[in-house]
């Protein structure tokens, strides 16, 4: 009897061809030695949890780098405070000359 | 923001870190890639519009550092199919494998062209299943059977020939 095709003799599995004859037996053998490795090594492998750590760690660090500088804010907040009290300063100086200008042109 | 980004690392780390062993064939590096993928993940999250599924999206990101890292480093060894021009990333998933336990997986692995490494080892990192290692390495389906069909015939044949000599001797 001729030997079947691999895919046919796994769909057989032993009961089949296999058992009446040796080499086919072999394969199939040889077919379970493969899965059973691969099944040792490979089944339920799952992150460490050094991954998520790790990942959350360097998050935080890039985080803090990216951080926005507060110095133009404060460059911003000490510009207007100068020119606010500028104008308070010279408002009242100046002020009579424009009531004159004013009643001058009314 | 930071909700959603929980919610990724405990739905895909292991995913990330299964496809990242696959391609990459030792833990060490997965660990690597599978930290830095999250890190990329986390700051495309606020740019991510749905244009594909999230998994397609993490995934292609997982492969493409994966990609990226094999091309910095070169591989381990060469294995006898170098020779024949083939896909830029079945060349590059051309490093041996590397895993502690048990030895027989890494030998027979090592043995196998580089294309049909990674869906091999995937295949038993997600219990058996076809889609998902077809999902994961963004291969159809049908490539992915036929990669196994043909990567296991090849182990268990080389098997066999092993121990004709040792059992005639």
């Amino acid at each position: 009897m001729p030997c079947p095709d691999f895919e046919e003799l796994v769909r057989e599995g032993r009961a089949g061809h296999a058992a009446q004859c040796a080499e086919c037996r072999d394969l199939l053998e040889a077919l379970e030695a493969v899965n059973a490795a691969f099944d040792a090594a490979f089944r339920g492998v799952a992150a460490p949890p050094a991954v998520a750590a790790g990942a959350r760690a360097r998050i935080a660090r890039e985080s803090c780098l990216r951080r926005p500088s507060p110095v133009p804010e404060i460059l911003d907040f000490i510009g207007w405070a100068a020119t606010l009290t500028a104008a308070a300063l010279l408002l009242p100086r100046f002020l009579p000359q424009l009531e004159e200008l004013l009643a001058r042109l009314g | 923001m930071e909700e959603a980004f929980e919610g990724i690392v405990r739905d895909y780390q292991d995913k990330i870190f299964r496809l990242a062993f696959s391609l990459m064939g030792e833990r060490a590096a997965a660990e690597e890639i599978a930290q830095d993928v999250l890190v990329r993940v986390w700051k495309g999250l606020p740019g991510f519009r749905g244009a594909s599924s999230l998994s397609t999206w993490i995934y292609s990101i997982t492969r493409n550092c994966c990609l990226s890292a094999l091309h910095r480093a070169p591989p381990r060894t060469v294995s006898l199919d170098d020779a024949a021009p083939r896909h830029a990333a079945e060349r590059h998933a051309a490093a041996a494998w590397s895993i502690p336990e048990p030895p027989g997986a890494a030998a027979l692995l090592n043995r196998l062209p580089a294309r049909y490494r990674a869906a091999a080892a995937l295949f038993y990192m997600e219990d058996q299943s076809y889609e998902e290692v077809s999902r994961l390495l963004d291969l159809p389906l049908g490539t992915v059977k036929t990669y196994l069909f043909q990567a296991r015939k090849m182990l268990a044949e080389e098997l066999v020939r092993e121990r004709v000599p040792k059992g005639g001797a």
